[in-house]
């Protein structure tokens, strides 16, 4: 009796949180997020560019900044800061390099000084600057979530086309070449497809949390998992899951939707990584 | 008619500073071809101008299609593919972005991986094998490729006995169907067994049959201080593995 009681107080209560017509768009928002953020974000994983993705997100922080200040749309600002910073992360350190690593840092610090001071000095962006670089599901626009969708099927369509060349590239990046396989053009092809799937994240996770959509969904799925199509899927339902728990998350602490989503994430990947042990 | 023909080949990865100059040889059909040279004598940097790949390079190269096994070193062990995915890529080279794989293709990946004994690990993760069935599905991955020069930097580094025997015996199998082989090693004694000998120190020191090659004065001008005079004046080579 007492069970049953709980499990229905549960199920209202589930229901309770997405009532509110903007819970449905933040909830459509999530999930639609989490099907680039699986499918990219198997190969950000198996490609080791998860500080790669977290510094892209950075760096559009600025490009945020001022958009906001101008009045321009941000996306894109964004994706040309985004991209900008993924050619500079090529030109000034190639590949499997010590380098490159130590070129994102840089170049992430220097995006997210160049920021601050715009925001802090130039054009006193006040509290602006929280849903930047944090996100926020309260001002989810319609382009937004069609923004989103599209990213959604873009993945999809990419993988199918490129999931060889990406498994060949990523599996003997300097063999690929004379197995007659483009990795080159296709390496570049993920790292802008990872740029614009910032950029798509930013406005429900912000700038600095960027990785708790396209990285911990799939870094998690990586533990459980020995076969790609697998990784992918395990990642793209994990990343709904996590999106639905984060929302209920933070509306029941009040906290901002980017915060819940990344503690969720990391929560998960942090269990099953001691399970797995 | 040959298979390859390097015609004054030199390059190297810095403008400036070649490491291969003035290479020349021809290989046809049905040889198998070793290349002797100390590390960083330029084995490594000939089998990658002779597919095209050095930033800075002169002279000219006519090649069949070519395969490449590198060395083992080189390949991820955390990546999610079985022997069998990575005996396919193989034919990824054939296969446009749009079509799936071909049923011959995956009845080729099978076969190959029978030829190296390695069909009933088909189904393994390549990260679980050993480093010579690795090699050997890496040989697999070459053979789906279907091309008439393969070129092997140390295919034997790294690898078990029994592997190698494998290696070795379907090496021979390879040539006498009318394939080239280039085979990058260290190994004086079985390079008497090729057809021909190349032997590298950044220069080209001398190319031939073996018998005519593998003299002390040639050896001594390709290995300087790495070659050891054996009691009962054999030679061998001193290896200090290296990590480039």
């Amino acid at each position: 009796m007492h069970a049953r009681f709980s499990r229905a107080s549960a199920r209202t209560a589930i229901s309770d949180v997405f009532d509110a017509p903007y819970m449905q768009r933040a909830l459509l928002e999530l999930v639609l997020l989490a099907v680039p953020g699986g499918v990219l974000g198997s190969w950000i994983v198996l490609r080791r560019l998860a500080f790669f993705s977290h510094a892209v997100g950075t760096a559009t922080f600025p490009g945020l900044v001022l958009a906001d200040a101008w009045g321009v749309p941000a996306q894109p600002v964004a994706l040309a800061t985004g991209l900008g910073f993924a050619g500079g992360v090529r030109g000034g350190g190639r590949e499997g390099r010590a380098g490159a690593d130590a070129t994102t840092a840089l170049l992430l610090v220097a995006a997210l000084a160049i920021g601050i001071i715009l925001a802090s000095d130039v054009y006193g962006s006040g509290s602006g600057v929280d849903r930047l670089l944090f996100g926020s599901l309260l001002g989810l626009s319609d382009l937004d979530l069609w923004l989103t969708g599209g990213m959604a099927v873009l993945a999809l369509a990419a993988d199918a086309a490129l999931r060889r060349t990406w498994a060949a590239g990523s599996f003997d990046p300097e063999g690929a070449a004379s197995l007659g396989v483009r990795a080159a053009a296709g390496y570049r092809v993920l790292l802008a497809l990872i740029a614009a799937a910032v950029v798509v994240a930013l406005a429900a996770v912000g700038a600095l949390l960027v990785t708790a959509a396209l990285v911990l969904p799939a870094a998690t799925a990586r533990l459980v998992t020995t076969r790609l199509g697998t990784l992918q899927a395990v990642a793209v339902a994990l990343g709904m899951a996590e999106g639905v728990a984060a929302l209920a998350l933070s509306r029941a602490l009040d906290v901002g939707p980017g915060a819940a989503l990344a503690v969720t994430g990391a929560g998960v990947f942090a269990v099953v990584a001691v399970v797995r042990r | 008619m040959s298979h390859l023909d390097v015609h004054r080949l030199s390059g190297g990865y810095v403008a400036g500073t070649p490491a291969i100059e003035d290479v020349s040889f021809t290989a046809g059909p049905r040889e198998i071809v070793g290349v002797l040279g100390p590390n960083g004598g330029g084995k490594s940097t000939l089998l990658h101008g002779i597919l095209g790949e050095l930033p800075v390079r002169s002279g000219q190269v006519t090649a069949v299609p070519a395969a490449h096994v590198r060395q083992l070193d080189r390949t991820r062990l955390d990546f999610p593919v079985t022997a069998l995915d990575v005996a396919l890529m193989g034919a990824y080279g054939r296969t446009p972005w749009y079509r799936r794989l071909a049923r011959a293709d995956r009845a080729a990946a099978l076969a190959a991986l029978d030829r190296v004994d390695l069909a009933d690990r088909a189904e393994d993760a390549f990260g679980t094998l050993s480093g010579g069935q690795r090699q050997r599905v890496l040989l697999a991955r070459a053979l789906v490729q279907d091309v008439e020069l393969l070129l092997l930097d140390e295919p034997l580094s790294g690898v078990d006995a029994v592997s190698a025997a494998r290696i070795e015996a379907l090496l021979q199998e390879l040539r006498d169907e009318g394939r080239t082989i280039l085979f990058a090693g260290h190994d004086i004694n079985q390079a008497r067994r090729f057809d021909r000998v190349l032997c590298l120190h950044h220069r080209q020191i001398a190319y031939g049959p073996p018998a005519e090659v593998l003299t002390p004065e040639v050896l001594a001008a390709t290995y300087g201080s790495e070659l050891i005079v054996l009691e009962g004046g054999g030679l061998a080579v001193a290896v200090d593995h290296h990590a480039h």
